[in-house]
């Protein structure tokens, strides 16, 4: 029989939980491990947070502040065609006010553009004048300023405070200490537009608290685009493409208000200091003058594409777009940049209005006008036989020169006779074909910087003339090609021997050839240039600094960033 | 049957000196791999603060250095100058407005100034301060405002400023002398003298500082082992610049050689052209 009594009772096994406290331990590790990771991870995340969604969001402002200033720029350019009319389309309207003096202006807003549609810019132009003599009061430059705007994706707070009231410790509250670091520079939007609050417009109009849908960034810009007026900053400028000079040719340059330098008309040949099968040029280094070396490197080409062919020396800086020039590979005195884009817009046919109009054979017609903006104008229906333009002026002692301004509404096959004093403007709407000799430019270079003649006072003190506002021989005849506007035409300008050429080029959408062993004493803004026979190309600098008297294009003249 | 009492019976000596042997080792081995795992995301805490730190620096340089008429770099390539336009008038009420722009001809450039004037043919002469233009009768020439105010042109050392005009009539002036001497001689240098931005990048210590007009900005509040090289490069027609921020890794550890390996895979960069350089270009 079993005993049941205590003393015999079966001992069952107490389990009294010994072995917990290392479970314990080993959980309190696991968590406190599982903290700092977390804690790691959520740094982490917050970090990535700003350098990629902030960051992504900072970079996107600027290239949509920027996209608006090209918005802008593009359709500042619309100007310079008298049969576009700016600012009226495309969503363009009167900005509103306050409006800057003398105004107008104007505004355009662009949005859900960029990934996700997370982009917009708001562009803002105002047209002003300049009173500073600068530039002819007559044309208006304009600012443009563009605002670009990012939303932010992700986490709505990255780091930064979005306290924008009084109390805050970061923009309005106290615009003396904006914050630090990412506050500081990026100055995120989360839920109210800091700069409407701080500053209004820009200017301290229309301040108040806006509020934003999103977190975002935004940031601003303002261009200066100003008309351009000198366009020969070197010798040769085209879009498309530039077949050089051929083996034995050359590009240089001179200067016409250098009174060392010689005739244009009868160059001298002189050696130069680039390695190379071609060392000459007409001005290149001289051991006895060192003018000439200063004056004969500046004969500057520019492509705007990657196109570019030299068989001869260039004295002078090469930009391409794209292209592959070396000074390994090529002969070229001076700098070479390959990352220059350039457009150029096509080139308006002038108001003729008042001119005088005649036919396309041969005549002679006086030049009265006293001023690029007053000149004497004609209108030829063609030039096929013999032009000349007398100065009308000689007998002014005080200024006798003449300008005159010439619209050919076809092409140009036949003879023009610039006389001497006579600054021409031909302008013309159909193809050149022409030989050297035909370009009969009769004027001198001045062979010093022009000065003002002197009123005198009669009849003890006589009247001293005043120089010829233009210094450059070539400089008095001007050629414009006027863009065609049918779609798909074309214009071409063709210089055939016998003779040298002294005059100017400026022809947007002209494919400009030179054949032969031409000497070419110019400077051409074209589409295209082939001159590959043995063409030496010589630049006047004093072209740099005379007006074409016309507005080409406009230009960026100023880029700032407003940081607030 | 009798079951075994085990709470009853003790630990022998050697027993619990095994056991507390063992546990030891097991604390120990946890407490080891808590401190590595604590450094390991202290140091990938560290390398994530150091990345902003640097992205902040590059943005703040390449922002400035694109709104800038001139930038220069030291030898050492760690001090960065910018001239920047002065686009906000301080009207003391700490919420600046926006200035308006004017133009001025340099050469055959139209450019557009805000607050400062351009004064064209000006003779500069190597190690002199003395500055001059040509004549009071043309329309550019040194004003008495000028004095005080900052001056930058090519030849002129960063952060040079008017101290004084002289040979002037009707407050239009021919001479002028300068705080630095010019390291260049120029007769027709072109020179901007007004209320200019002075931006200075520089290396306190370890640590990348940006001065505004002598104002210590906080662009990177701990950025200590950061360390910027920049390359000013000019063009033709234009001038830019590449930066590089690199920090050196908490965890690295080894040679110089290994070091500099572990340095440059942090590096962050970034180049930026100088907008202002083309302007009014033709």
């Amino acid at each position: 029989m079993v005993d049941f009594t205590s003393a015999n009772e079966m001992k069952t096994q107490i389990h009294r939980g010994n072995n917990g406290n290392v479970l314990i331990c080993a959980l309190c590790t696991i968590v406190i491990i599982s903290l700092i990771g977390a804690n790691v991870l959520v740094n982490c995340t917050r970090h990535y947070n700003i350098t990629a969604k902030q960051l992504k969001g900072w970079k996107e402002a600027l290239y949509a502040a920027e996209a608006g200033g090209d918005a802008g720029f593009d359709e500042v350019r619309k100007a310079l065609n008298p049969s576009n009319l700016p600012f009226t389309t495309d969503g363009w309207a009167a900005a509103p006010s306050p409006a800057p003096t003398p105004g107008p202006a104007w505004t355009k807003t662009i949005s859900g553009f960029g990934e996700g549609g997370n982009l917009s810019t708001t562009v803002t132009i105002d047209k002003l004048t300049d009173n500073t003599g600068t530039i002819p009061a007559t044309a208006p430059f304009y600012r443009i300023r563009s605002t670009g705007t990012a939303r932010l994706f992700g986490l709505p707070r990255v780091g930064l405070s979005d306290k924008i009231f009084a109390s805050g410790p970061n923009f309005v509250a106290n615009s003396a200490s904006r914050g630090v670091g990412d506050t500081l520079l990026r100055k995120v939007d989360f839920k109210y537009d800091h700069f409407k609050a701080s500053y209004g417009d820009g200017d301290g109009h229309n301040l108040g608290l806006s509020s934003v849908a999103y977190p975002q960034i935004t940031r601003r810009i303002e261009l200066v685009a100003v008309p351009k007026y000198y366009v020969f900053g070197g010798a040769m400028r085209v879009v498309n493409l530039f077949d050089g000079p051929g083996s034995a040719g050359f590009v240089d340059s001179y200067s016409s208000t250098n009174p060392t330098n010689p005739n244009p008309s009868n160059p001298q040949i002189v050696n130069n200091d680039i390695p190379g099968p071609n060392i000459i040029s007409y001005y290149g280094s001289n051991p006895t003058n060192s003018t000439y070396l200063a004056d004969a490197h500046d004969g500057d080409v520019s492509v705007g594409t990657k196109d570019f062919a030299e068989g001869g020396p260039i004295w002078g800086d090469v930009a391409t777009n794209g292209g592959n020039v070396t000074h390994s590979g090529y002969q070229i005195s001076g700098t070479i940049d390959n990352n220059v884009p350039f457009t150029l817009p096509p080139l308006a046919a002038p108001d003729t209005t008042g001119f005088t109009a005649a036919n396309s054979g041969t005549a002679t017609d006086t030049a009265y006008g006293t001023s690029d903006s007053s000149p004497t104008g004609f209108v030829y229906s063609g030039i096929t036989g013999s032009k000349t333009i007398k100065n009308g002026n000689t007998s002014n002692s005080s200024f006798p020169y003449a300008y005159a301004k010439i619209v050919v509404n076809g092409d140009i096959t036949g003879q023009i006779t610039v006389e001497k004093g006579v600054t021409a403007e031909i302008w013309f709407t159909g193809n050149m074909k022409v030989r050297g000799v035909n370009l009969d430019n009769q004027n001198v270079d001045l062979g010093r910087p022009p000065q003002p003649g002197n009123a005198g006072i009669p009849p003890l003190i006589p009247t001293t003339p005043a120089d010829d506002p233009n210094p450059s021989r070539v400089g008095h005849m001007k050629f414009f090609g006027i863009s065609p506007t049918a779609p798909g035409a074309t214009q071409t300008i063709e210089i055939d021997s016998p003779g040298n050429v002294f005059a100017t080029f400026y022809a947007p959408s002209a494919d400009i050839t030179v054949v032969g062993n031409r000497d070419i004493f110019s400077a051409i803004v074209g589409h295209s240039f082939s001159g590959n026979g043995n063409t030496g190309f010589h630049y006047d600098k004093a072209l740099n600094h005379v007006e074409i008297g016309v507005v080409t294009d406009y230009q960026i003249a100023s880029y700032v960033e407003d940081v607030r | 049957m009798k079951p075994v009492r085990l709470q009853d019976h003790g630990f022998t000596l050697i027993e619990m000196l095994l056991a507390v042997a063992i546990g030891s080792l097991m604390l120990a081995a946890i407490m080891a791999a808590s401190i590595c795992l604590q450094r390991s995301f202290s140091a990938v805490d560290s390398y994530f603060a150091s990345h902003v730190q640097q992205v902040r620096i590059i943005d703040y340089l390449s922002r400035d250095v694109r709104r800038s008429y001139i930038v220069t770099t030291s030898t050492d390539l760690q001090t960065v100058t910018c001239t920047i336009p002065n686009y906000l008038v301080d009207n003391g009420s700490n919420q600046p407005t926006r200035a308006t722009p004017t133009l001025a001809l340099v050469g055959n450039k139209v450019v557009a100034n805000y607050q400062a004037s351009t004064v064209n043919n000006v003779t500069i002469t190597q190690g002199s301060a003395a500055i001059s233009c040509p004549g009071l009768g043309l329309s550019s020439h040194f004003t008495s405002s000028n004095a005080g105010q900052s001056v930058v042109g090519t030849g002129i050392p960063a952060g040079t400023t008017i101290q004084s005009v002289s040979n002037c009539l009707l407050g239009n002036c021919s001479q002028a002398t300068m705080s630095n001497a010019a390291s260049t001689t120029n007769t027709s240098a072109t020179v901007t003298i007004g209320a200019l931005t002075n931006v200075i990048y520089s290396v306190v210590n370890q640590t990348i500082q940006r001065r505004e007009n002598g104002g210590l900005t906080n662009i990177a509040a701990s950025a200590d082992t950061l360390i910027p090289i920049t390359y000013d490069t000019e063009l033709l027609n234009t001038e830019f610049t590449q930066s590089t921020v690199t920090f050196q890794p908490e965890f690295a550890r080894g040679n110089q050689t290994f070091l500099d390996n572990e340095r440059a895979g942090t590096a962050v960069f970034s180049l930026t052209y100088l907008r202002n350089r083309r302007r009014g270009d033709g």
